[in-house]
């Protein structure tokens, strides 16, 4: 029968504590803002994501965060062919600032929510209406913003 | 029995670097009522995120809210705003709460971070908070009104023209460069930027409607009926809007 070593609670503390530390440092270079967008799910008419942005020192997590968009299977173009729909919101990144003073960064959010009839004069369906989804823009400040600090001298 | 020993003690450990990167801790909620008219709880909600919720106690609607929080070097500033966010947000009605995310999970050993609530404006444009930040969300709303303006006229003049989708959206993003670049600061250059991707967004998105003729009737309205409604929601405010010009 296995046995485990007498010292292995203490190992594997000692091994968890090591991942903990390590997950927690910042990297170690500082520079331009990069951000990490996690897709959390992606339900027909809404997209959740996890926000989060490191100049490689500091990391501001925004959280998470829903996009709704309209639920259609598709639309149809002037030549009556169906067109994938952009049913869900994306994010865009956004910063501001330098490595001495430091930086801000945010996201602006684009929603997909309007449905119109067009009517075609042109193509197939010319003379006839065909559905379209139309971009819709958020406020600016939808999504908050932060800052990351000045990278170390 | 060691082996049970043993077990039980690396469930325990693992039970613990579980709930330390775990979230749900809903008994750090601390609510404070700074002003008759609200009440303001600060916490932890279920996915570990810092969580800023304001009720509303009055009896008028509130339409502008500004949170700070503060980890470290980090900082985070998270705005709502019905007016200018119409029709994505609506008004926090009297009795109704809205939660404002301040912060992402924490990382294991990551101290709590510090969070405040720093202004609050209501319907009648009245307000409570820090003047900097009352200002600020009430110039933001300024520019918002200013700019939409800008954008409107763009969008008549490409109209009369005749200009097609690519033309009208190579237009609005030609200006909302100058734009941005003659802004001062940064909240004027978000603005300025979201002003004209009102334009250039939806005619970029629209695909084979637009052609290569005029912009069609249907894209001109929903461009333009957004605008509008813009105006018209922060030409509401402008009480507001007039106090907050420096």
């Amino acid at each position: 029968m296995w046995r485990p070593h007498p010292a292995f609670p203490i190992l594997f503390l000692l091994t968890l504590s090591a991942a903990l530390v390590l997950r927690a440092r910042p990297p170690q270079t500082c520079g331009t803002p990069t951000n990490t967008q996690t897709k959390i799910y992606d339900n027909c008419g809404s997209v959740e994501y996890d926000l989060s942005a490191t100049n490689g020192y500091d990391i501001y997590d925004a959280g998470y965060y829903i996009a709704q968009g309209a639920c259609l299977g598709h639309t149809f173009d002037c030549n009556c062919v169906p067109n994938p729909t952009e049913k869900q919101g994306t994010f865009t990144f956004h910063y501001y600032g330098d490595r001495l003073d430091g930086w801000t960064v945010w996201w602006s959010a684009t929603y997909y929510n309007l449905v119109g009839q067009f009517m075609c004069t042109s193509g197939a369906c010319a003379g006839s209406g065909t559905t379209l989804m139309i971009a819709q823009v958020p406020g600016p400040a939808y999504v908050g913003r932060g800052s990351l600090g000045a990278c170390p001298q | 029995m060691r082996a049970k020993l043993h077990f039980s003690f690396l469930l325990c450990a693992a039970l613990a670097a579980v709930s330390m990167g775990a979230p749900a801790r809903a008994g750090d909620a601390q609510t404070t009522q700074p002003d008759p008219r609200f009440r303001v709880t600060t916490g932890t909600d279920v996915r570990g995120q810092t969580v800023l919720t304001v009720q509303n106690a009055s009896s008028l609607s509130i339409t502008g809210l500004l949170a700070f929080g503060s980890e470290g070097r980090v900082t985070s500033l998270r705005v709502f705003d019905s007016v200018m966010n119409q029709p994505f947000e609506r008004a926090i009605a009297p009795g109704q709460s809205h939660a404002l995310v301040v912060f992402g999970p924490r990382r294991p050993g990551q101290p709590a971070p510090q969070v405040a609530l720093e202004a609050v404006i209501f319907s009648d444009g009245s307000a409570w908070g820090d003047t900097t930040y009352i200002q600020k969300l009430l110039r933001l709303r300024g520019l918002a009104y200013e700019y939409a303006e800008q954008a409107l006229a763009l969008v008549q003049e490409g109209r009369k023209q005749g200009l097609s989708c690519e033309q009208l959206a190579s237009e609005a993003e030609q200006v909302a460069k100058e734009k941005v670049q003659a802004a001062h600061g940064l909240d004027e250059r978000i603005i300025a930027q979201h002003a004209y991707d009102v334009i250039s967004l939806p005619l970029r998105s629209s695909g084979s409607v637009c052609g290569t003729g005029p912009i069609p009737d249907i894209l001109y309205n929903v461009v333009s009926n957004r605008l509008l409604s813009d105006i018209g929601a922060l030409e509401h405010a402008k009480p507001s809007v007039v106090s907050a010009q420096p």
